[in-house]
């Protein structure tokens, strides 16, 4: 397994091949979270400090998505080794989770500042610090770290989203596109990848808006949705082109759909 | 108070008039790179006034939104003059420290006033319209309340009566936002009025949550209020035509703002109101000449509803500009924190584009929650800049809580090509953070530059003054109406071009109704006018009117360093 790595984004975590190669295991269970011990292209290494349980605990409560708890139990290993970097790299990640990016981020800069080899997920503490940054408004600084980012892991798929968005936000529209293309082609057709996929394909079409190719934008909402049925950003954007285009009565049923896929998650947030 | 500085000449062409003042005593000072730069002159001006919103910290929603801010020439001798409407608290929600006005003696000077008002309302004010209501030739003031709203009638002198009842308003809930406009063309001003949620102080909801720390409750989970729309009826009332006039399709939404501008080009009035976490909503006026008030609601489908993912925002503020120059109206929205404020370009009079990332104006503004907002050319360079004012509404918020601070400074952002870039060092005036709410933009000194009044959450009015200080790069327009109640020609569109080519258009404004936040956008129209634009001439597009009165004025000529009064058509103007 020499030469894989595991790579990770918002909803799926996949294992990936070093440069040169496509993406061949998409790990479908662990939303945005480093593969547990063991796992196809989980990285080793020297670890700082000697071996804690809680580092499992960590890991499965990240992949069940329970970032309470995963935060008690991070906050718990970084009271007991203030000074150890994976422990800051693990709440950082955590507090990312929860998007609590102000508190996350001076955790994830020192474990992005740390060598390679400080820990087993160092490499990749750099991805995790580009969407702190991109959160709180800064792209130049997002930028630097998801571009360190991809330097390291070329074939990494969410790092070219992120730097697609980065570019489409800096208004450099066919580095953005070309970005989300090379998400795309990393994401290939694989099983269970539906969903980024759609994710990329709808930032695609935002370009392609812009670019007043209304015809290709249509094109690409229309795939995001078909690859994720409750993607209502893609439904909206689908409705919007639609209307455009002076299709009114496709773009009403597009908006239904997407005002359904709101209704559904109304009350999940307080604002 | 009158300046005496200022020359007045007046022309007469092509059956109008055109007033110029010109400032005679600032020297041209020599060129230099654009700079924006504010000083908080407050001390010492007058200006003294807390604005009160409840207490802090505050707990409770009605205590987060702060109160309005209105520029009024209250006396009519040509300058601005400040009318703040003022909060209260929760323990005595109907007797606050009052409203307060100041009258402008002049050199950024003002006059507490407030005693001689007359009619002064005590109860929790929110936003504020100005508008002749009963074309006088004097201003009144709307006021918004929680509880029963307050129209108050200028009398003259400094004294207003309050003629809520004889006019037929007074709705009791509580609304953020007003503005006047002659929907109708009818020749008299309308009245919209936003309205927010149905909140009783004494049953408070319980606390919610966000980013998994307690706060309080709301907008969420609350009962919406459904806007009014009334329509003036010519003898000093008005009537509720929300139904009849198609206001009231769709569910309601947590209004917080407006704009009432002619976003499609038809020289009605159209009505954008800003929704808190709810899609906005934009009514575009249907009213046939000689017909009653009718308005298609057309928010989602013109795309102005939401942002470009989809998802209704906060919209607390909002700017409208020509940030593309074709001619249409852009929106500009300010949003809560880990969110973005959001630029539509209105694309064609039908359709908006969501490219906030195009021009810059998204991320930095990511970890700020805002709230007034104005495109003004603050350093004259002849680009309209940006400027917001911000503050959470948490006082647990932190950079390590929420993201965002409670206290946060102004974004300043300066129009360069075709990106909008944040100043770094704007001034002293516009750095340092705070609990802001409310702004108005306008030029309170007379020396041509756009200065500022703000209003902080349970803190001091500020006034801050535009220290580009130069007499050679500036055009002011102020529009005399058709008589009635239209006095500032609202809805109407200036284009500034060069007297070379008057086809093209250098710089464009709109007078609108609506403001940046509970606020009254500026009547009188702030141009930068570079020396390298040459000669320029202005060009009104004054609104339809129901007697089939005069569109287009012809080009008039105007002079940098003055104030240009264009007066309607006293004939008919060609029409384009």
């Amino acid at each position: 397994m020499q030469g894989l790595r595991w790579v990770s984004s918002i909803g799926t975590l996949a294992v990936a091949t070093a440069a040169g190669a496509t993406n061949s295991v998409v790990w479908q269970a662990i939303p945005g979270t480093p593969p547990p011990a063991g796992a196809p292209g989980a990285p080793s290494g020297p670890v700082q400090g000697a071996p804690d349980p809680r580092w499992d605990v960590l890991r499965k409560l990240l992949r069940a998505s329970q970032f309470g708890a995963a935060e008690q139990v991070a906050r718990a290993v970084v009271k007991d080794r203030p000074d150890d970097l994976r422990a800051a790299f693990y709440l950082g990640l955590v507090l990312h989770k929860e998007k609590r990016h102000g508190e996350a981020l001076p955790l994830l800069e020192r474990a992005a500042a740390a060598d390679d080899a400080a820990f087993p997920e160092s490499p990749h503490a750099p991805h995790y610090l580009g969407w702190c940054r991109y959160s709180l408004g800064d792209l130049a600084g997002a930028r630097a770290a998801f571009t360190e980012h991809a330097n390291a892991f070329p074939n990494y798929d969410d790092t070219h989203f992120a730097l697609g968005l980065i570019a489409y936000e800096e208004d450099r529209l066919p580095e953005a596109e070309a970005s989300f293309r090379r998400a795309l082609e990393l994401l290939g057709e694989q099983q269970g990848a539906a969903k980024e996929r759609a994710k990329n394909l709808a930032r695609l079409g935002d370009v392609m808006l812009r670019e007043d190719r209304l015809a290709e934008a249509e094109l690409c909402y229309r795939r995001a949705v078909e690859l994720f049925e409750q993607h209502g950003e893609a439904w909206s954007k689908l409705a919007r082109v639609l209307d455009r285009l002076g299709r009114s009565e496709d773009a009403a049923e597009a908006r239904a759909r997407q005002a359904a896929i709101r209704a559904r998650s109304e009350g999940e947030g307080t604002k | 108070m009158m300046r005496d500085s200022r020359i007045f000449a007046t022309v007469v062409a092509s059956g109008f008039a055109v007033s110029c003042t010109a400032i005679a005593q600032a020297p041209a000072r020599p060129v230099a790179a654009p700079t924006i730069r504010f000083e908080d002159v407050t001390a010492g001006s007058g200006l003294s006034a807390v604005m009160t919103s409840g207490t802090l910290p505050s707990t409770q929603i009605l205590e987060v939104k702060g109160g309005g801010l209105a520029l009024i020439d209250f006396d009519g001798d040509g300058d601005m003059d400040i009318f703040m409407p003022n909060g209260a608290t929760l323990a005595d929600p109907e007797h606050g420290p009052g409203a307060r006005l100041f009258e402008n003696m002049g050199g950024m000077h003002f006059r507490d006033v407030s005693a001689a008002m007359g009619a002064r309302p005590t109860r929790w004010c929110f936003g504020c319209a100005v508008g002749d209501y009963d074309g006088d030739g004097r201003d009144d003031v709307y006021v918004c309340c929680h509880g029963p709203d307050i129209l108050l009638r200028n009398l003259g002198g400094g004294r207003f009566e309050d003629v809520t009842a004889k006019a037929g308003l007074g709705d009791p809930g509580w609304s953020t936002s007003a503005g006047f406009a002659d929907l109708d063309g009818d020749g008299d001003l309308d009245l919209f009025v936003v309205n927010y949620l149905d909140f009783d102080p004494a049953h408070p909801p319980a606390p919610a949550a966000f980013k998994g720390i307690p706060v309080m409750a709301g907008p969420r989970g609350l009962p919406a209020r459904a806007d009014l729309l009334y329509e003036n009826r010519g003898d000093g009332t008005f009537r509720d035509a929300s139904e009849s006039a198609g206001i009231r399709q769709g569910i309601p939404g947590f209004g917080l703002n407006l704009a009432i501008v002619d976003f499609d080009g038809d020289r009605r009035p159209d009505i954008l109101v800003g929704n808190d976490s709810e899609p906005n909503v934009l009514f575009v006026n249907r009213s046939v000449s000689g017909g009653s008030l009718r308005f298609e609601e057309r928010g989602m489908v013109s795309g102005v509803a939401t942002n470009i993912d989809g998802a209704a925002q906060a919209t607390m503020g909002i700017a409208i500009g020509d940030v593309d120059g074709n001619g249409f109206p852009d929106v500009f929205t300010t949003n809560f924190s880990s969110d973005t404020n959001t630029l539509h370009l209105n694309l064609d009079g039908t359709f908006f584009d969501d490219r906030t990332a195009q021009f810059g104006v998204g991320a930095p503004s990511r970890p700020l929650l805002g709230w007034a907002t104005a495109f003004a050319d603050l350093d004259h360079d002849g680009a309209e800049d940006l400027v917001v004012f911000n503050g959470h509404v948490y006082p647990q918020a932190t950079k390590v809580s929420m993201d965002s601070d409670y206290e946060q400074a102004p974004l300043v952002m300066r129009r360069a090509g075709g990106r909008f870039e944040v100043v770094k060092d704007p001034g002293p005036g516009l750095l340092g953070a705070h609990r802001d709410r409310t702004a108005v933009f306008g030029d309170l000194d007379g020396d041509g530059d756009v200065d500022i009044v703000v209003g902080e959450l349970n803190g001091p009015l500020r006034l801050l003054r535009n220290t580009h200080d130069r007499a050679d790069d500036w055009v002011t327009v102020r529009l005399k109406g058709p008589a009635g109640g239209l006095g500032h020609g609202m809805g109407a569109v200036v284009e500034l071009a060069s007297a070379k080519e008057p086809a093209r258009v250098l710089a464009r404004r709109w007078v609108w109704a609506g403001g940046p936040f509970q606020s009254t956008a500026c009547t009188d129209l702030s141009f930068g006018a570079p020396p390298e634009w040459g000669p320029l001439v202005a060009t009104v597009r004054w609104p339809a009117r129901r007697d089939g009165g005069a569109v287009v004025s012809s080009p008039a000529e105007v002079r940098r360093g003055a104030v240009a009064e264009i007066a309607y058509p006293q004939a008919r103007a060609p029409q384009r």
